[in-house]
């Protein structure tokens, strides 16, 4: 595989996830009546939040290192009118700012009568942001990226990469969360990654079909399709292990219980990243 | 606004390469950097005609550099405004700007913009535009011994020539609309063609 570019990966892998996070912990508390499921609040390191502004900071670090020269960093706002690239950094600022907002509206108590109004403005920014990134790739001499794929792959990780990170924290005993609530999400997390399936596998028979030109990948053999294969398996155990916790959900969890949940999570995580990095290694272009 | 445009005889072409030297000898670039290439393309093969075997083995060659484009698609995805286009058409680029996000290389079907590790930023063919300004030629094209290579105005090289066919390997001319006007070689149609020299022209 060629075209690995690890700091993309994680950019746009933790990016989406903090989004996820963000809008699934907006969609339980408008489900919930705003009761507040966590213990964490203000700027506690329990608050999905908290969470949120880490990952979104650690992504924004981390695009830098994929910069040739980051000092020159603050021209990539310079072109909004043209440039996704530009848009995105853009919505990346907006969203991190009002997550900040909402920390800062709320950090005594957790929540403000403007808190509401923030979070839906970092959902809002988060989807943005998303479309964004989208966008970047969607480009007309990079058929691989420049089909449905692209947007159904960045969509559905945003949702399983905010599941996953929301369930973590319950399994780890940093959020409290009743059992409903637990089942929902996993059976949300178990539909995301069916669709993620199905979707990597009509993609990947539309890559094994395309002329990459002289110079490019070998998409339907080689390395390419063996990762493409463990991402499968990943997939495939993960969703099955998620079925098991889905009908042990009740608690007390068991021991059992807790290591299922985390291997099934690692494989979850350990896909997406695998999949980003089959996005990027399917990279080749129309012309020369 | 005018727009300068290469012209390239893939018929004329011997394929020495002269024109990516002295590319790179102008622009003083390190190995790896090549923003003028010559693709070696071939293809063909044996066939049987009655009782005999005829073959219809074909061999061309096509020098590349940025062909600055009238709707570059590097000038309207660079986040940074680093990429520009003149009032003559020439599309240049600002180092001073570039952060070496390295998009305009991925975007580019002509493989135009290529990134120097060394000083972080990316580089292209400015079309020698201080040749230009000097009233001298690109140093590409006057270095080719077979005069394969030339440059002016789009318009009159078309006038000139009466040609802008786009050969294999070159994409669609309609998604950038790439200022080259091309006389393509007698065989350049046959089928099956493929660049035989990947390793030399690969990264680009």
């Amino acid at each position: 595989m060629r075209n690995r570019d690890w700091t993309l990966v994680f950019f746009t892998s933790l990016t989406q996830m903090s989004v996820g996070i963000i809008l699934c912990f907006t969609m339980s508390s408008f489900l919930t009546g705003g009761s507040g499921a966590f213990t964490g609040t203000g700027l506690s390191l329990e608050s999905p939040v908290v969470l949120a502004l880490l990952l979104a900071g650690a992504a924004t670090f981390i695009s830098f290192l994929h910069l040739g020269k980051p000092s020159n960093a603050p021209n990539a706002l310079n072109n909004l009118r043209g440039s996704w690239i530009s848009r995105e950094i853009l919505a990346l600022g907006v969203y991190s700012a009002s997550l900040v907002a909402v920390l800062l509206s709320g950090w005594r108590t957790g929540s403000s009568e403007y808190g509401p109004w923030l979070l839906g403005l970092g959902c809002a920014s988060g989807a943005v942001l998303v479309f964004m990134m989208i966008r970047i790739y969607r480009m007309p001499t990079i058929p691989a990226w420049n089909g449905w794929y692209t947007c159904m792959s960045f969509a559905t990780a945003t949702f399983s990469l905010g599941l996953i990170a929301f369930l973590m924290l319950f399994f780890t005993g940093l959020a409290r969360l009743d059992a409903g609530a637990v089942s929902a999400m996993l059976v949300a997390l178990i539909l995301v990654l069916l669709v993620e399936t199905v979707s990597a596998l009509f993609n990947q028979v539309q890559l094994g079909k395309m002329d990459t030109g002289f110079d490019g990948p070998v998409l339907d053999g080689g390395t390419f399709y063996r990762v493409f294969l463990v991402r499968m398996a990943m997939l495939i155990i993960a969703v099955i292990l998620l079925f098991y916790l889905l009908i042990r959900v009740d608690p007390p969890l068991a021991d059992v219980q807790y290591i299922v949940a985390f291997f099934a999570f690692f494989l979850v995580m350990a896909q997406e990243l695998t999949g980003r990095l089959l996005f990027y290694s399917s990279y080749f272009r129309l012309g020369v | 606004m005018s727009r300068l445009a290469f012209y390239f005889d893939s018929a004329s072409c011997s394929g020495c390469k002269t024109c990516q030297m002295a590319c790179k000898d102008k622009n003083d670039l390190a190995i790896g950097q090549i923003w003028r290439r010559v693709y070696e393309v071939a293809g063909g093969g044996w066939k049987r005609v009655g009782k005999a075997w005829q073959q219809d083995i074909f061999a061309y060659n096509l020098s590349m550099s940025c062909n600055h484009c009238a709707d570059p698609i590097c000038v309207r995805n660079c986040p940074t405004q680093a990429l520009w286009k003149r009032e003559d058409g020439i599309v240049q680029i600002d180092t001073g700007l570039c952060i070496g996000c390295k998009y305009c290389a991925w975007v580019c079907p002509y493989g135009a913009p290529q990134y120097n590790p060394e000083k972080g930023v990316m580089g292209k063919c400015d079309m020698c535009a201080d040749y230009i300004d000097a009233g001298k030629n690109p140093s590409c094209v006057d270095a080719c011994p077979m005069r394969a290579l030339d440059f002016g105005d789009y318009d009159e090289l078309l006038h000139k020539y009466g040609t802008s066919d786009h050969i294999y390997p070159l994409p669609d001319h309609s998604i950038t609309e790439p200022s080259l006007c091309i006389k393509a070689h007698q065989k350049a149609g046959n089928p099956n063609p493929r660049v035989v020299n990947t390793e030399e022209v690969k990264g680009a």
